[in-house]
């Protein structure tokens, strides 16, 4: 008799725990808070991005916590861990790697806690609630055209990528290379990559510069690069030979467009990225369950012709 | 009998264990595509233009009723005939119809239509994600990454570059009256139906002069 009872007490939680599942998402900890995990602070864009969602997830009624991962994926899984622990309850996040930041979304999801990427992109289809991309490659694509016809199909380029690991780098590179490479008197002479990084940029540029020294254009993966890119052009006196493209959006962008500095660059829009992710972890965390695993947001494309429509003063 | 029933718990205790511990999904969820640098894009955009294109290129609407839908209404066209893609203000559309060529520039073929109407169909610059987006041949859901997303746009588009646009060349000549299906964007904010640019999917000469 006692140890039926005794068996019956064992079996009762091992019952509720196999029905309930195994979730180590803490009971104590407040429900009513939202992480933002950005993959850098030390980008003015990224600063935009996170900003952004707090302000949005603030308004919606959720207590924010702005984390920093250093461009590190072992900084992005402490954070994690410590939004775990802290049981959030839903993470807006920008990740530091395509592949690496896979296992720290599918941690969050398996305790409980949905994900919603911004701008930056992870090779996983279902361990995100849904990602919220800029249009990279279509944006590329009509970048394409434009540096097509502006070299008048024939010239020498080169190309500076950014961080290696990110999807958006090769987003871009694709779509620019799926219009630019069908013309074959364009000749690209140097493909390197400079991280996203205006300084990393301008060092490369003057390098390549010495190594070839007649290029007619340079088609960079964002908009610090570009600029860094148009100062090593500006410092070697080729600034009226060489057209300098970015691609954000940034003001430095748009207003060197206006200036005659830069060729073009494509707009993105991170704030409206970053509100809309917030929206969306509140609509899942309020019920909603039926998103698209990704949610593409449409760029424009900046020239000359119609920059008077972003300069900061419109 | 006690004894019975206390293996009895046991059995179901550990029947429901196993069945809420473990996450169990259909193998066909899971394929080669799952696996990021293992998607064929070439045999995908192959397999779409060969199983879905005649379907979706069949049941097109008419390309001039959909123009002057566009120019009435042009929020009735977006909902009925249009797919988005995400946060844009671009819708795409397929539509199919007839027209006599007036005259083959470098990068488009000028065609008559209807009511004094004229359209461009592309032969060169053929770019973007028209074809993929207009068809609505591809879900975006079933894809690992934007890239493979992507690599099908550009593997449709070398289709048509490689099978539609060397038949235009070939055979359209001023005068001659072709059959068509194609693909084509509008900007909901900049509804211009007088210079629509259409990715031809689908050509036949009707008769020449």
């Amino acid at each position: 008799m006692k140890r039926t009872y005794l068996l019956k007490l064992l079996l009762i939680p091992i019952i509720i725990a196999g029905t309930f599942g195994c979730s180590n998402k803490s009971k104590n900890a407040p429900s009513d808070q939202m992480a933002v995990i950005v993959s850098t602070l030390n980008n003015p864009w990224f600063v935009v991005l996170a900003e952004s969602a707090a302000e949005k997830a603030r308004e919606l009624g959720y207590k924010t916590t702005i984390f920093d991962s250093q461009n590190n994926s072992a900084k992005e899984a402490e954070h994690f861990d410590n939004v775990i622990a802290m049981g959030y309850s839903a993470v807006l996040l920008n990740p530091t790697d395509a592949d690496g930041s896979v296992l720290n979304v599918k941690r969050a999801k398996a305790a409980g806690i949905p994900t919603f990427c911004m701008d930056r992109e992870i090779n996983a289809k279902d361990a995100a609630v849904t990602q919220l991309l800029s249009d990279n490659f279509t944006g590329c694509v009509k970048l394409g055209e434009y540096f097509v016809r502006q070299l008048n199909k024939k010239g020498n380029y080169v190309e500076l990528l950014g961080l290696v690991g990110d999807n958006n780098t090769w987003n871009r590179s694709n779509g620019f290379h799926s219009v630019v490479d069908e013309f074959p008197e364009l000749k690209m002479v140097a493909q390197q990559s400079a991280d996203f990084d205006r300084n990393k940029a301008m060092d490369v540029m003057e390098t390549i510069m010495q190594a070839n020294p007649a290029i007619d254009a340079v088609f960079c993966g964002n908009d610090a690069m570009a600029m860094g890119a148009y100062q090593a052009v500006l410092a070697a006196g080729k600034a009226d030979k060489v057209k300098v493209f970015g691609f954000d959006g940034s003001d430095d962008a748009i207003n060197g467009i206006a200036d005659g500095k830069i060729a073009a660059t494509v707009m993105q829009f991170p704030v409206l990225m970053a509100q809309t992710s917030a929206e969306m972890a509140h609509q899942y965390i309020t019920g909603e369950r039926d998103f698209s695993s990704k949610t593409p947001v449409e760029v424009i494309l900046i020239t000359p012709e119609n920059v008077n429509e972003f300069t900061p003063e419109n | 009998m006690k004894k019975n029933v206390k293996y009895g718990i046991v059995i179901v205790a550990a029947v429901f264990i196993v069945l809420f511990s473990l996450d169990i999904q259909k193998l066909d969820k899971h394929n080669a595509m799952d696996i990021p640098g293992n998607f064929n894009a070439a045999a995908y955009a192959r397999d779409v233009w060969n199983n879905k294109m005649p379907t979706v290129v069949g049941s097109a609407p008419d390309l001039i009723s959909l123009m002057q839908l566009l120019g009435s209404n042009p929020e009735e066209a977006f909902e009925n005939f249009g797919i988005k893609l995400g946060i844009s203000n671009t819708y795409y559309f397929i539509a199919k119809g007839e027209g006599t060529v007036k005259q083959l520039n470098e990068e488009n073929l000028v065609l008559d239509v209807e009511n004094g109407m004229q359209i461009q169909l592309a032969v060169d610059f053929i770019f973007g994600n028209a074809v993929r987006d207009g068809s609505g041949t591809v879900d975006i859901d079933d894809f690992v990454n934007m890239t493979d997303f992507n690599m099908v746009s550009i593997e449709l588009n070398n289709i048509v570059k490689k099978e539609i646009v060397p038949q235009l060349n070939e055979l359209a000549q001023p005068g001659i009256k072709i059959g068509f299906a194609g693909t084509f964007a509008i900007n909901e904010n900049d509804v211009n139906i007088r210079n629509i640019r259409i990715v031809p999917v689908s050509v036949k000469i009707i008769n020449g002069e």
